[in-house]
């Protein structure tokens, strides 16, 4: 799993690649949790090559989503591949956390608002 | 073994020795002061008897001598070489001094005679053919003290020489450039034996000082045969040699040139080496070193938890205690310290300091860990202040001290060792002097400490392999536990026939299935999977279990069951965890389904009279994800008429997630073949169908998500 940090504005980006499972779920942590000591107030998760996440992959950003909405932020995630966007689907994610199909309209929907 | 007794016969060997060469000199004395006149004042045959006498007990006391000098198998081997050569040569003299005495008493002819000179011929050539043979055997011994092939050959060669030197002893050929040949071939294999003394070095000093000693004492006794022979002697010696063909010389002489180079030889590497052979003694004591440590590794450690830690304890502390003492004497150092700290970097181990003020070991160390000062410089800045205060029991003039931190070595065990590089401590040495510690102390050191880490974690080892084995045992008390919370459903209710599955992953899993007997005809199954897995799954589940058993028994209906449920995984679970859940409700008498979806996978269906497997989908969040309020607005109860032979299929994500070596899933669509493929038949052979597609798919890849499967049928 590699997992590249970068920063816009106050967006925290991450980008995900390989399998989220629960070892891996650990690192993401830690990331998010970076971006949110630096201050950042949204976080977009760029899925383009997550391959796969697992329930304790998705419960790191569940574990954060209080966090974020507190700070009037959100979490969206952009560009997920279909397995992943299913298993979002089916436990109702897209419900509570913005889903897009790129980056720039993660953006756009985060500016929005 | 040499008792009193046998230092009375050595003291008497010497006495009586020296008591035959007093009366010898007495005589003397009374006529002239002249050595050569000595066998004038004397009757041939008296001085023969004495100097006989005198001789044999002088090898008496010198063999007792020898066999009282402990001796181990190497200087032993020298030893027979020496007491061989002096035993042949004393026994030539013996019988030839004796001769004359023994000639008188049985009434022969002193003159050469025939007798007496074959009898004197025999003495020499038996005297000189043992002492070839006993030189020779104990030479070979000496070379071969370990066995190298060139060697072997190169011995060979040398006894095939002595071969053809015995031929050429034995008869009185004339053949020109024979002797001169034999001589340069000889001289060379002699070069080539006098070099083989390894032996030498296997010496250590005691040993070296008992061998030089004892070659003093026979140079001493030779010379004192020398003055006796110069005297009168050897005139009547050399009348010996005259009688002996001078070709039969040829072997003896050679044998005893060579055995005498050797010997001295011997002697000058002995005494060359003396100066060095403490070294290869300390090498010796250094090699001791790691045997201590290793027998101190070899001691197993076994019994109960609270017996082991306090075993442990012991044996640690044994091991640094030998570990500081060995670093200590092995350098020389004057002083120093060993510093065991524990995880957290607190002072743990025993009082392993020499030298210094137990007070200051802390204090030093601080300033080493500071690392802004090279430890020498620390330590003279420390010691100048201790100087004032006088209060250490070594005043270094100046020092030169070398630290070693040592680590725990890295191993391939995966956990904690792999990951973490534990410090355990620190070794301080310290000597008076400067540059007292050289590069083979170091690598000595460090050798050392390599060799005490490696003891302990091996005993890390040891406590991981009994840590797993406690944790595998709990793990099947768990197992048991969590088994009990996966209920065995009554295969029959009304007219539903049902069939469960359940795999974990591991030991334990995070899936949930249960059923609840509302009425005789109203059952309410519930399908739910915990995020994550293993052990912290499975206590989820427990939990899961408590608040859905209650839940129902209050007789809600199916939303509020959820939305208390999420309210309830909300507010019990940390954060993060979440479940995914489907109720169904199910109504025999009016052949309904009531189903509710908290993000789990939806339910398959499957239409008889339409013969079409659908799923029943439906919003729905999974528990725990988020608040009541946008969970209530997404939950929605949804209802469905069933007919005979309708089936539904409950199931958990690790069923159509489930991987072979491709690491393709079995996804949904394979998962609804193999139920269309045996829509007709029973539940069982529904479900049986269903495992064996799943098993013939991943073949022997591990699963790695719990597998649940409920497969309800109506009949």
């Amino acid at each position: 799993m590699k997992i590249k940090s970068e920063n816009i504005e106050n967006i925290g980006v991450l980008r995900l690649e390989g399998e989220l499972d629960a070892s891996t779920a650990i690192d993401v942590d830690k990331a998010i949790k970076l971006h949110l000591e630096k201050g950042k107030k949204h976080l977009i998760i760029d899925g383009a090559k997550l391959d796969y996440i697992s329930s304790a992959g998705i419960g790191v950003f569940v574990a954060y989503l209080e966090a974020v909405q507190e700070n009037n932020g959100k979490i969206a995630f952009c560009a997920l591949t279909p397995s992943v966007l299913s298993v979002f689907q089916m436990l109702g994610i897209d419900q509570i956390m913005t889903i897009v199909d790129d980056e720039q309209s993660a953006k756009t929907n985060l500016f929005e608002s | 073994m040499f008792g009193k007794e046998f230092n009375i016969s050595l003291a008497l060997s010497f006495l009586i020795a020296s008591l035959c060469f007093f009366a010898l000199f007495m005589a003397q004395s009374a006529n002239s002061f002249e050595w050569s006149n000595i066998a004038l004042s004397l009757d041939s045959w008296e001085s023969g008897t004495c100097l006989s006498l005198g001789y044999l007990f002088a090898y008496l006391g010198i063999a007792s001598l020898m066999a009282r000098i402990e001796f181990d198998s190497v200087n032993q081997l020298f030893g027979y070489l020496i007491l061989g050569g002096l035993c042949c040569f004393s026994l030539l003299f013996i019988f030839y001094e004796a001769k004359n005495s023994l000639f008188v008493l049985i009434g022969l002819d002193q003159t050469h005679d025939t007798i007496s000179s074959f009898f004197e011929k025999l003495i020499v050539t038996t005297s000189f053919f043992l002492f070839s043979l006993s030189s020779i055997l104990s030479i070979k011994k000496l070379v071969f003290i370990n066995r190298i092939r060139s060697e072997i050959a190169f011995w060979n060669v040398f006894e095939v020489f002595l071969l053809i030197l015995l031929f050429r002893s034995s008869l009185n050929l004339n053949i020109p450039a024979l002797d001169p040949c034999l001589l340069a071939f000889g001289t060379l294999i002699m070069a080539w034996l006098i070099t083989k003394v390894r032996w030498v070095a296997l010496l250590n000093q005691k040993k070296i000082l008992t061998l030089v000693f004892l070659l003093c004492i026979i140079g001493l006794f030779i010379s004192f045969l020398n003055v006796f022979s110069n005297a009168f002697i050897i005139k009547e010696y050399q009348d010996v040699f005259i009688l002996i063909d001078e070709f039969y010389l040829i072997f003896p002489t050679y044998i005893t040139i060579s055995a005498f180079t050797y010997v001295c030889f011997s002697f000058l590497a002995t005494l060359f080496n003396m100066p060095i052979s403490n070294v290869i003694e300390q090498k010796e004591h250094d090699i001791k070193g790691f045997k201590e440590l290793s027998s101190l590794m070899g001691q197993e450690i076994t019994g109960d938890s609270l017996l082991q830690s306090k075993k442990r304890q012991n044996w640690q502390n044994a091991l640094f205690d030998r570990l500081f003492d060995l670093c200590l004497k092995n350098t020389g150092a004057d002083g120093g310290f060993l510093y065991i700290e524990d995880n957290s970097g607190k002072y743990k181990g025993g009082p392993f300091y020499k030298g210094v003020n137990e007070n200051k070991i802390l204090d030093i160390l601080a300033l080493f860990k500071q690392d802004v000062l090279r430890f020498e410089e620390i330590y003279e800045a420390k010691l100048k202040q201790d100087h004032r205060k006088s209060k250490m029991p070594f005043q270094f003039e100046s020092l030169y001290a070398h630290s070693l931190e040592f680590k725990s070595a890295p191993s391939k065990v995966k956990g904690r060792f792999a990951e973490n590089k534990k410090q355990l401590g620190y070794l301080f040495l310290f000597k008076k002097y400067p540059n007292g510690f050289d590069q083979y102390m170091l690598r000595l050191l460090r050798a050392y400490i390599k060799q005490a880490l490696i003891a302990i974690h091996n005993a890390e080892r040891l406590d991981y392999v009994i840590e797993s084995d406690r944790l595998r045992n709990e793990m099947k008390i768990a197992q048991k536990i969590q088994n009990k919370l996966i209920p065995e459903l009554t295969k029959e209710m009304g007219h539903l026939k049902v069939s469960t599955y359940y795999q974990p992953a591991s030991e334990v899993g995070g899936d949930y299935f249960d059923c609840i007997y509302k009425a005789p005809n109203k059952q309410l199954f519930v399908i739910a999977d915990v995020s994550g897995k293993g052990i912290n799954a499975a206590f989820h589940v427990a939990k899961m279990k408590g608040i859905f058993q209650s839940l129902t028994a209050m007789d809600l209906d199916l939303e509020k069951i959820l939305n208390h449920c999420n309210n309830s995984v909300k507010a019990c679970f940390e954060k993060g965890v979440f479940i995914s859940l489907i109720i169904l409700d199910v109504d025999q008498k009016k052949r309904t389904l009531n189903w509710a979806r908290a993000g789990h996978c939806p339910i398959l269906f499957w239409d008889d009279a339409k013969q079409k497997l659908s799923e029943l989908e439906g919003p729905g969040i999974g528990l725990g994800i988020t608040n009541e309020v946008l969970f209530k607005k997404s939950s929605k109860v949804q209802s469905k008429q069933y007919q005979e032979n309708d089936f539904f299929v409950l199931y958990t994500d690790g069923v159509i997630e489930a991987r072979n070596n491709k690491k393709e899933e079995f996804g949904l669509q394979r998962l609804k073949n193999s139920l269309i493929k045996n829509k007709d038949k029973n539940v069982e052979i529904l479900k049986m169908g269903l495992i064996e597609d799943l098993n013939n798919f991943r073949k022997d890849e591990t699963i790695f998500d719990d597998l649940s499967v409920i497969i309800i049928k109506s009949e």
